[in-house]
């Protein structure tokens, strides 16, 4: 019995470290584009940002996977086991999949062009804007006044 | 049993707090860099007393979490032990490197605009 769970837990452990190495991989190879596209971070702190990100991501993913290892501890049968198995390992992928395109969003916004430096949205101008389009209009209504 | 586990809690725990420094401390030289206007005395001191800070904090957190008052039985249990161990230190690892993140930008963007 107890060899029958460890080696349950043995095909759990390799299939859930082979799916986080591998979704690490892919966000260490593909996330490093967006850091080059964006124009907050330069060809330095670009690459570093990217690649420590995915190290906090492949922290939080093997966590992740070793805390559910215990899961279906009990399991008397062949049967028990094998849907120990499939429901841990679709827990974890699952939250691994909501990680992912959490990530995702984090790149995406590394990616993205930062607004013209003096906008209209900067704080110190939000007072004056206001009174001077209410302003013109006045004077565009009443043009003689 | 028990010292087996905390052996391997103790080793693997080592090794990812030293993997998470390394790579702290590789990738954060650039923005510490940014951040002192290239000056690169005073960033490497920054940044190895920031290293020692961090190993300073995870020896304490893994210390106080060692001690197990549950009976390790056998190896099943030994490995359910081990595995929730570590899981929960490299889930707390994580979430503290993520605000390191959020902490390095915060510090760049502010330095950023105090300047300009």
């Amino acid at each position: 019995m107890t060899t029958m769970i460890v080696s349950m837990y043995a095909i759990y452990a390799i299939i859930g470290t082979s799916v986080a190495i591998w979704v690490a991989r892919k966000l260490d190879i593909h996330g490093a584009t967006f850091a080059k596209q964006g124009d907050r971070y330069d060809s330095e702190t670009g690459p570093a940002m990217s690649h420590l990100l995915v190290v906090g991501f492949s922290l939080v993913a093997f966590g992740v996977v070793s805390l559910a290892l215990g899961i279906g501890s009990t399991a008397q049968t062949i049967q028990q086991c094998v849907e120990a198995l499939s429901s841990k390992l679709g827990w974890v992928i699952m939250i691994i999949g909501l990680f992912h395109f959490l990530m995702l969003a984090v790149f995406a916004a590394m990616g993205r062009k930062s607004p013209i430096p003096q906008s209209p949205l900067n704080p110190s101008m939000g007072s004056e804007t206001p009174t001077s389009t209410v302003a013109e209009l006045v004077h565009r209504l009443h043009p003689h006044e | 049993m028990l010292v087996g586990v905390y052996s391997v809690y103790l080793v693997m725990s080592g090794l990812l707090t030293v993997w998470v420094a390394k790579s702290l401390s590789t990738s954060g030289r650039p923005f510490l860099l940014q951040v002192f206007a290239r000056n690169e005395p005073r960033a490497d001191a920054v940044n190895q007393l920031l290293i020692v800070g961090f190993y300073l904090l995870n020896a304490g957190f893994v210390g106080i979490t060692l001690q197990e008052t549950l009976a390790v039985i056998d190896v099943k249990t030994a490995i359910e032990l081990v595995s929730c161990k570590i899981g929960r230190t490299i889930t707390v690892l994580g979430v503290v490197h993520f605000f390191n993140l959020i902490a390095l930008c915060w510090i760049r963007d502010h330095r950023k605009v105090a300047i300009a």
